[in-house]
């Protein structure tokens, strides 16, 4: 067999990794820093304070826009994963059918699809819909999170289940297992770590959505995310670097409990 | 429906077939098979890949339907009670066994599903653990145990909730030489101790002849013969059975004629051959002349005087506890295979290129239709 390529002794290679890794980590870094600022600049240093972090608590609007934000995204999550899980299972439980092919791609084609074409999609439809029915409660954004969360909660879950040997279900099967108990019992203990994972994505990537939020959202739907954009587009002050740092703190937090789960359950 | 059944049959095939695929793609993998199994049988499907031992284990046990014919569980059509209704369980060929179970917790999912009582399950799975020399292993999980003790578990957990049937898939093959003949054992005394069916799938013909009370023998989903194992070697019904359990010389030739003593047969390129059995060939018919190899006599020319055949030695190869011999007939016409115990006492020396002096034992030869 012939050696792999030796790109780490290629000339130049140390230079561009480390190029490459403060590029993407510095501005992260002066970010958090200046969520400690004293003074009222989100780019001029005043010395080491809390207070941004106080001011934040205290502020009305970031709290409501918080629990929104929150309670969106478990909704959201919550639905979306149920449904990928549901995909995934008829996916790879029932014999390849006609249109198997056209099914997987339209499960994961969200995913490429630019999410501004989305958003604007979702805006006429959701304008015509308040125009019908006068309602234009939370559901909108609900529905919105949830459709564009399913690919992402779908792929860890169809990976998971890939991996997972179909001849389990049936040994469940000819030890009088029904099928309901043979689900229950085998498939979705070994299922778990992928649908936390993929229920773990889902809440990041609807707790992170700007676009198509600030699309269909209606006055005073303001989550997280919308509300430091409106933020920083009048005055920007270190606030909101003090919301991200929290922000970036939970989502960091989350997806380790992905990578620990799947530690502790590897299958074999 | 129930049959008006011979006491005793555990398992009746009743002009069972199953193809699979459809239009012009059709396989069919089970062609109308009638076949009886007894109670407390140790009974083996034995035959090549892809001939359908797995299909017809599947019938059984319920995860396939027959497209045609019925399937009787004592006297009981079970056409259309789903597996996990059926008291039938499964050796799975992989083992499939639960990860996310401990040993015990596998062995006990059965009883587990038929909701009996907590403390009937400790207690039983104690006893299994026991049955399969387990006890200490019972709280590891299952990736944690070697391929041997992986399948014991999964034989204990198949056992555990007492089904009448227990069903085999080429269940030793992943096991090594030593290990696959100490689990032979250890199963043949398993089925004797708990008098429940075994229903065993093997392409292995030594295994087949080793543990079971009957032996059915398959080729291209067709039952070829079902028998002891004794009768499967010994009087192999046809020239596939012949062939395919235990080494077999094949001698073609033309009848001349046959009394109840004996037969001459014209073996081709070898010239006429008295063999004694009670086989009767019409003059004239094709047959094969079928011999086990240890079933030949050899010794050397120079001290015998001509035998029945008479050849010359191309390979010798020496196998521990006998040697075989391969020789080509006067004339070039054929091969043979012979076979010799290696006792000092009574063997005498052969070497490559002896001419050698080839007799059959008594009534060791029978005559097949070629
Ligand atoms: N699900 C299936 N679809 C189509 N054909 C199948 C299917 N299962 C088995 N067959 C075919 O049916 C025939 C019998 O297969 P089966 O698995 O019963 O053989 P086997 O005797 O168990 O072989 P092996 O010793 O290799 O396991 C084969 O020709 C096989 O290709
Ligand atoms: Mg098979």
């Amino acid at each position: 067999m012939a050696k792999a390529f030796p790109v780490t002794h290629q000339r130049g290679f140390g230079t561009v990794a480390i190029t490459t890794f403060i590029f993407l980590y510095a501005p992260l870094a002066v970010a958090l820093v200046f969520a400690f600022n004293a003074g009222t600049s989100p780019a001029k240093w005043g010395g080491f304070s809390l207070r941004w972090f106080q001011s934040a608590a205290n502020n009305q609007q970031v709290i409501s826009a918080s629990i929104l934000s929150l309670k969106l995204a478990a909704i959201s999550a919550i639905l979306s994963t149920t449904l990928a899980t549901l995909a995934a299972l008829a996916m790879s439980r029932t014999p390849r059918f006609r249109g198997w092919t056209l099914a997987y791609s339209a499960i994961s084609f969200p995913l490429m699809v630019p999410e501004i074409v989305t958003a604007v999609a979702l805006l006429v439809v959701t304008a015509t819909f308040r125009g019908w029915t006068g309602y234009s409660g939370l559901g909108y954004l609900v529905l919105a999170h949830t459709a564009f969360c399913v690919p992402f909660a779908y792929l860890p879950i169809r990976a998971r289940l890939q991996t997972m040997d179909i001849s389990l279900e049936r040994a469940a099967g000819d030890l009088y297992a029904s099928p309901w108990n043979a689900f229950r019992f085998v498939t979705m203990p070994l299922l778990f770590p992928g649908i936390l994972a993929g229920f773990i994505l889902a809440f990041v990537t609807s707790l992170d959505d700007v676009v198509i939020t600030e699309f269909v959202k209606t006055a005073g739907q303001d989550t997280l995310p919308t509300y430091m954009l409106g933020q920083v587009r009048r005055t920007i002050t270190p606030e909101v670097n003090a919301i991200a740092a929290v922000f970036l703190l939970i989502s960091v937090a989350l997806v380790m409990c992905i990578y620990v789960v799947n530690q502790r359950t590897k299958i074999n | 429906m129930k049959d008006e059944s011979t006491p005793g049959v555990a398992i009746r095939l009743n002009q069972v077939t199953k193809t699979y695929g459809s239009g012009n793609a059709v396989v069919t993998a089970v062609k109308s098979t009638t076949l009886d199994i007894f109670n407390n049988e140790f009974f083996t499907l034995l035959g090549p890949s892809g001939c359908g031992k797995t299909t017809l284990l599947r019938l059984i046990g319920g995860f396939e339907y027959p497209t045609a014919g019925t399937i009787l569980l004592g006297g009981e059509d079970i056409a259309s009670v789903p597996p996990f209704q059926r008291p039938i369980n499964t050796v799975f060929q992989n083992y499939a066994l639960f990860p996310h179970m401990t040993v015990a917790q596998n062995i006990g999912f059965g009883l587990r599903m038929l909701k009996r009582p907590r403390h009937e399950i400790a207690a039983r799975v104690d006893e299994m653990l026991k049955l399969v020399r387990l006890e200490n292993l019972s709280d590891r999980r299952t990736s944690q145990i070697s391929g041997g003790q992986q399948q014991r578990v999964a034989l204990a957990r198949a056992l555990a909730s007492e089904p009448k049937v227990l069903l085999l898939d080429e269940s030793l093959s992943a096991l090594d030489y030593k290990l696959r003949k100490e689990m032979q054992m250890e199963l043949k005394s398993l089925q004797a101790a708990t008098g429940i069916t075994f229903i065993f799938v093997t392409h292995d013909q030594e295994e087949a002849l080793t543990m079971s009370d009957r032996v059915a023998v398959l080729s291209s989903g067709e039952i070829m013969q079902v028998g002891t194992p004794h009768e499967v070697y010994i009087k192999p019904a046809n020239h596939f059975v012949a062939n395919f359990v235990g080494e077999t010389n094949f001698l073609q030739g033309r009848g001349l004629n046959s009394d109840d003593r004996g037969a001459v047969i014209d073996v081709r390129g070898v010239g006429a051959v008295a063999i004694a059995t009670k086989d009767r060939v019409a003059p004239g018919q094709l047959v094969n002349i079928v011999v086990r190899p240890e079933h030949l006599r050899i010794l050397p020319l120079a001290q015998e005087p001509a035998g029945q055949l008479t050849g010359s030695v191309k390979a010798v190869s020496f196998c521990g506890a006998e040697t075989q011999y391969t020789i080509e007939l006067s004339r070039g016409a054929a091969v043979v295979t012979v076979r010799r115990y290696n006792t000092p006492e009574e063997n005498l020396p052969i070497a490559i290129g002896d001419e050698v002096s080839v007799n059959f034992t008594p009534n060791s030869a029978q005559i097949l239709p070629a």
